[in-house]
């Protein structure tokens, strides 16, 4: 192989460690040609010693002014930055975030920085720059949007923690807090310590680094699996198998294609052919298995998302059909006529994962809870029916006389509007609710039972 | 403590002591790391990286000047304040040499 890829996630803290290791790989005969984000991109070539620097860049700030006035000063600097270090006996590589990497085959070339009191406070500009934004995204991340917070706010229900799937996914997202935060507080702990202990702590923390992120994804990988298992899910394994044989077929493509001429200078054009190729296929395929699933569903699914409106009161006209389909949830929606009575009634069922499902739930009951009293004042008489299902939630308005929203069980959940049922008799909309109940709400229920 | 409680260029360090001298005639930044190697005989080395950071710290402080930009190269030169402050050093360091002299 000509060229292979490595990893050069640079912080402040491994920034030796990345130099020794560069050299080493030189050693072997493999010499880092250019940066291609955040990888560092290796030629095959003759062993021999090369120096590598990788420097912290910032540049002096002359102007004020607008922000494409600043980028363009920073550029200015940085190419003045860089022939002053290719002048001393530095070749210019690429950059990585705020650094620059340089090589040479002059052994005897001078260091870049001589001077530890300039580097010492560069390097306290550079982590005090970063611990401010740092800790907003990390406030962010776990307080909005991670699934952490349920965990600890115990937001998921007693069915969600049986499945083992969250209780995994626990460790996996500790893991992938501390893959983001470690090299900070990586950076913090050795600007502060002496330097023959620092190289220790370094080296721990940099192979810590890499291994958070192989073993949260072995541990997420386990954990999905454990859970389609768990869930009988087969169709997320279908999807997946199908993703990878397909990546690996685009695999082949590109590796057909790189040998048939391609020049080196468009390393770059070939990593995004790749990626955009992938991401590609990864939107067909997902549009794919949801379509190949839906007709899983259909086929097997039993739930009574055929009740139509006759079916339901005995007589009345369904004017509407309606189904629905997202990775999380399907719905069946009906909308028709009973007597003057306008009827629209929604069957949501839950398909992959809980925490979706639950959450649109757990926020819409809050809301009708809220307006629970002004539904009882107007229809008070019907308020207190048992209308089959687990939990009930429902309000009232001018124009909505009545909105149920019910849970039947942890897989379903409907949700039945009733526009003039004021006008209905008692005793009509008492058989209305039997009817619910006997024919969409406990088939169910006897269904999931099976 | 890593920080050092040195306030701004009240004394200067070896780099930019040398630094300083080397612009008491107009010089492209990077002829100065080969002069400051000069006059030191071999034993003080400016590394590339080093010269940027002092550069754009004495331009900052108003100690040296830009008077010639062509192409990347840029010119400098010491300015009155910058000419102060070496003296200031050179008289320093004398009075210290002055201070041992009865002792060693």
């Amino acid at each position: 192989m000509k060229y292979r890829l490595y990893s050069l996630n640079v912080e402040l803290y491994n920034r030796d460690i990345l130099v020794e290791k560069l050299e080493q790989l030189a050693l072997k005969g493999w010499k880092l040609e250019k940066i291609c984000l955040s990888y560092g991109v290796l030629k095959k070539s003759e062993p021999r010693k090369i120096r590598y620097a990788i420097e912290l860049f910032q540049p002096y700030k002359r102007k004020k002014g607008s922000f494409s006035q600043r980028m363009e000063e920073k550029e200015e600097e940085e190419n003045h930055y860089i022939s002053y270090c290719e002048q001393a006996g530095w070749n210019y590589i690429g950059h990585c975030k705020n650094y620059v990497i340089f090589a040479s085959e002059e052994q005897e070339v001078v260091d870049i920085q001589t001077d530890q009191e300039i580097e010492n406070m560069q390097m306290k500009k550079e982590l005090v720059g970063n611990i401010v934004p740092n800790i907003i995204l990390w406030g962010f991340y776990f307080f909005f949007l991670s699934p952490v917070r349920d965990v600890f706010f115990h937001r998921f229900s007693y069915g969600e923690l049986l499945s083992m799937f969250p209780i995994i996914l626990f460790p996996i997202l500790i893991l992938l807090m501390l893959y983001c935060f470690l090299p900070l507080l990586a950076d913090v702990i050795c600007f502060f310590m002496k330097k023959n202990k620092k190289q220790t702590l370094s080296k721990g923390i940099f192979t810590l680094h890499r291994w958070t992120v192989r073993v949260g994804v072995l541990l997420f990988i386990g954990a999905w699996l454990t859970n389609v298992w768990y869930q009988k899910q087969w169709i997320q394994l279908k999807i997946v198998a199908g993703l990878a044989i397909f990546l690996i077929f685009l695999w082949c493509c590109f590796i057909i294609w790189k040998k048939a001429k391609i020049e080196e200078k468009k390393f770059e054009l070939q990593i995004g052919f790749f990626a955009v190729s992938a991401i590609c296929f990864l939107v067909i395929s997902m549009g794919v298995g949801i379509f190949v699933n839906k007709g899983e569903i259909e086929e097997k699914s039993n739930w009574n998302a055929k009740v139509t409106m006759a079916d339901l009161f005995g007589e009345g006209k369904t004017t509407k059909e309606v189904k629905k389909e997202s990775p999380f949830i399907e719905s069946m929606t009906y909308e028709g006529e009973q007597g003057s009575c306008s009827i629209k009634y929604t069957i949501y069922k839950k398909k992959m994962g809980n925490t979706l499902f639950e959450k649109a739930f757990e926020g819409e009951k809050e809301e009708l809870k809220q307006t629970a009293n002004m539904f009882d004042q107007i229809v008070e008489p019907m308020a207190e029916e048992d209308w089959g299902a687990e939990e009930v939630y429902g309000y009232g308005t001018k124009d909505t006389i009545i909105e149920r929203r019910m849970r039947i069980n942890e897989e379903y959940v409907l949700s039945f509007q009733m526009i003039g049922a004021g006008n209905m008799e008692e005793e009509e909309f008492y058989q209305v609710i039997q009817s619910i109940k006997e024919k969409l709400i406990l088939p169910i229920k006897e269904e999931k039972a099976r | 403590m890593i920080f050092t409680a040195r306030e701004q260029f009240q004394t200067l360090t070896e780099p930019m002591y040398y630094i300083l001298l080397a612009f008491l005639e107009p010089r492209c930044g990077v002829d100065v790391m080969e002069k400051v190697e000069e006059l030191s005989h071999g034993r003080v080395k400016v590394g590339p990286g080093t010269l940027y950071a002092l550069l754009g710290r004495f331009q900052k402080e108003g100690m040296i000047e830009e008077i010639e930009v062509v192409g990347r190269k840029r010119t400098y030169v010491i300015t009155k304040k910058g000419r102060k402050v070496l003296q200031e050093e050179y008289d320093r360091l004398l009075q210290m040499v002055e201070d041992g002299r009865g002792f060693l």
